[in-house]
């Protein structure tokens, strides 16, 4: 079987030798040069940036480099038939090299793939926002086996590419030991439920800054059910809840307890599930997730439904914290999962 | 676990050096050890460097792409002044990478060479500095390994515990050497990418002067035969199908066309000048193109240094003892 590198080398071969041809005979208009020039570039970025990114991102990059072969087929030059045959197989070639690549990166991903090729670049399948309060118990449950096979990808290079941020390193460091610090709670309440404690955690820091006298779900006290989103909880006993009770409710209510995909890209998506996919919308990477890392800079929700662009979140995200965890040698990653 | 199974010839040694006799590893075997320590860590600064200018050859392609007609900034913001752009992450992961060999390589010698708990001292702070700026790459594919390797290092203050670090370090080290490795085709994607990007442009621009110059041609007659102005113009004819067969060696010979207009010295001067031009950039290509082969042929070397390093590696290892590594 034929490596990545032979094969990503072979139809960059392929389509340069066709391209240079065309840009080379005789008689071609200057327009048609010119396009055929630029397809030439958009062909070598496209092999540079494979180059650059990550197997993940070089499977996306060549999206590119198939479309600058579909420009040059989807309005034929002066050309041969067997050229436009060549380069038919060519973009073919890099569809299949694509779908390998990710089949071999995210192997999970791969039947949704083989379907359509160009799933990996839709946003479909984004879900609606978090279940209201209303719904309570009756509200339809999540995926429960694995994220989205987008999401799966992005998920995971964006991961893969998390570099904390210098000037936060101390702070990511604080969320860092306080999680540790509390491990053995987090497990008591997700041991039985099989959500693992760093996941527990880092929801714990982000709504209640870590304090135990309130509301997983939320931040608000335990002294009384929510007020906020989501509202009225926990619906059994009768306040004030102890933190556990409260944190089992929760995880219970986001259906974690039937989730059993921890690895990254899982974990990230029921974080990200668990704040809100509202940031998709102002093409803002959630705060919630990668906050102090390379990834995020500024926007984010100051209430509810109230987006400001310019605010900056100051909270760690639970991605980023992830990372530190992870980097620190406290939280172990394997391809399959975190443990 | 295939990755597991990949480093087990590397790790079992390593695994059983308690068990080993009590031979230790020969000066000499360290010492060359070292060297090509030396020659792997220069090579890939060597490397790093280059990739990191052609990246930035890369992003100054994106950022004229943006530019429409104006080509410079039309405000200035002194908060983008203030702010020194980071490098790009994966080339300051590789820096790291090649900083924790060195301090790998710097440790062996040390203990080949017999240095005092002064120097050890000193190499650990180094170490533990770099540990904690390493931080910075923390999350590339690196990232652990180099961390990993210098917390090693950062931790042997004394004899014994720097020969627990050079053993303990060895698995890192040839899991950097693995990725070093195993990067140089992206590295090399990459240069073919923006150089073939730069000579696809020059391309463009002879055969634009290529048709320029049919075109001119074209509007008139030859000189006279005799003249000359015709034996200038046959030097043309011959140097414009050259330059098309080193453009397009299928390209069938043909001779410049000629039009009704008398014929004129001054356009004859013309097309030469169009021909030296597109002469100057075809030499620019070629240029390119002995770049790339150069770069190729850099590559190969490198890794073969990288191998005969790990083999060295792994003979190390195998050489030492449960007491480790003499002077």
């Amino acid at each position: 079987m034929s490596t990545f590198n032979e094969d990503i080398g072979r139809v960059y071969a392929e389509a340069l030798d066709r391209l240079s041809r065309m840009l080379h005979a005789p008689g071609i208009p200057h327009a048609e040069r010119m396009r055929i020039h630029t397809a030439l570039r958009r062909l070598h970025r496209a092999y540079a940036h494979t180059g650059i990114t990550s197997l993940a991102e070089r499977a996306v990059t060549l999206n590119a480099l198939a479309e600058s072969l579909h420009s040059v087929l989807g309005r034929p030059l002066a050309a041969t038939p067997l050229d436009a045959l060549v380069l038919r197989q060519a973009v073919e070639d890099a569809r299949l090299l694509l779908l390998r690549a990710a089949r071999e990166e995210f192997p999970d991903t791969a039947a949704a793939l083989l379907d359509d090729p160009d799933r990996i670049a839709d946003d479909a399948e984004v879900p609606a926002a978090l279940p209201s309060a209303s719904a309570n118990e009756q509200h339809s449950p999540r995926p429960s086996s694995l994220a989205p096979a987008d999401k799966r990808m992005e998920y995971e290079t964006m991961f893969a590419q998390c570099v904390l941020r210098p000037d936060k390193l101390a702070t990511v460091n604080w969320y860092a030991a306080n999680v540790c610090k509390h491990r053995e709670r987090y497990a008591a309440v997700g041991g039985a439920l099989n959500v693992p404690w760093w996941f527990i955690g880092a929801v714990h820091a982000l709504e209640s800054g870590f304090s135990f006298s309130g509301h997983l779900h939320n931040g608000d006290p335990l002294t009384a059910r929510t007020r906020r989103v989501p509202s009225g909880r926990p619906l059994q006993g009768e306040p004030p809840f102890s933190w556990e009770v409260s944190a089992a409710d929760a995880l219970r209510y986001q259906t974690l307890d039937r989730w059993d995909d921890w690895s990254v890209s899982g974990a990230l998506f029921q974080w990200e599930a668990y704040n809100g996919f509202g940031y998709r919308k102002h093409r803002v990477p959630s705060p919630y997730l990668w906050s102090f890392s390379n990834h995020y800079t500024q926007g984010r929700y100051v209430r509810d439904h109230v987006f400001d662009a310019d605010a900056v979140s100051n909270q760690c995200g639970a991605a980023t914290l992830l990372r530190a965890l992870v980097n620190q040698g406290v939280v172990g990653m394997t391809r399959a999962n975190v443990n | 676990m295939r990755k597991i199974m990949r480093y087990i010839p590397r790790l079992l040694p390593i695994a059983l050096l308690p068990l080993l006799s009590c031979a230790h590893a020969p000066v000499v075997e360290t010492q060359s050890f070292a060297e090509l320590m030396d020659a792997v860590t220069a090579a890939s600064r060597s490397l790093i460097d280059d990739h990191a200018h052609t990246i930035e050859e890369l992003r100054a392609h994106e950022r004229t792409e943006t530019v429409t007609v104006t080509e410079y900034p039309t405000a200035f913001d002194p908060d983008i002044a203030r702010t020194v752009a980071p490098e790009d992450p994966g080339i300051a992961g590789f820096r790291n990478a090649v900083l924790a060999l060195d301090l790998y390589r710097g440790a062996v010698r040390a203990a080949s060479e017999g240095h005092d708990s002064g120097a050890l001292e000193h190499s650990a702070n180094a170490a533990a500095s770099l540990l904690s700026i390493s931080n910075v790459s923390a999350g590339l594919p690196l990232g652990s390994a180099i961390s990993g390797l210098v917390r090693f290092l950062a931790d042997a203050r004394d004899r014994a515990g720097l020969n627990k670090a050079i053993r303990s370090g060895a698995p890192a080290v040839g899991e950097i050497l693995d990725v070093l490795g195993a990067a140089t085709p992206d590295l090399y994607r990459v240069r073919v990418g923006v150089t073939g990007e730069a000579i696809a442009d020059l391309a463009f621009k002879q055969e634009s002067i290529l048709t320029e110059i049919d075109r001119i041609a074209g509007e008139h007659a030859p000189p006279d035969a005799g003249t000359p102005d015709a034996l200038e113009r046959a030097r043309l004819e011959a140097d414009v199908h050259a330059l098309r067969m080193a453009l397009s060696p299928d390209a069938p010979p043909r001779a410049l066309p000629v039009g009704s207009r008398p014929h004129d010295s001054l356009v004859q001067q013309r097309l030469a000048q169009q021909l030296r031009v597109a002469q100057g950039l075809h030499e620019q290509q070629r240029a390119h193109t002995a770049d790339i082969l150069q770069f190729h042929s850099k590559l190969g070397g490198y890794v073969r240094l990288i191998t005969e390093t790990q083999n060295q590696l792994t003979a190390l290892n195998s050489a030492s003892q449960a007491k480790g590594i003499r002077p």
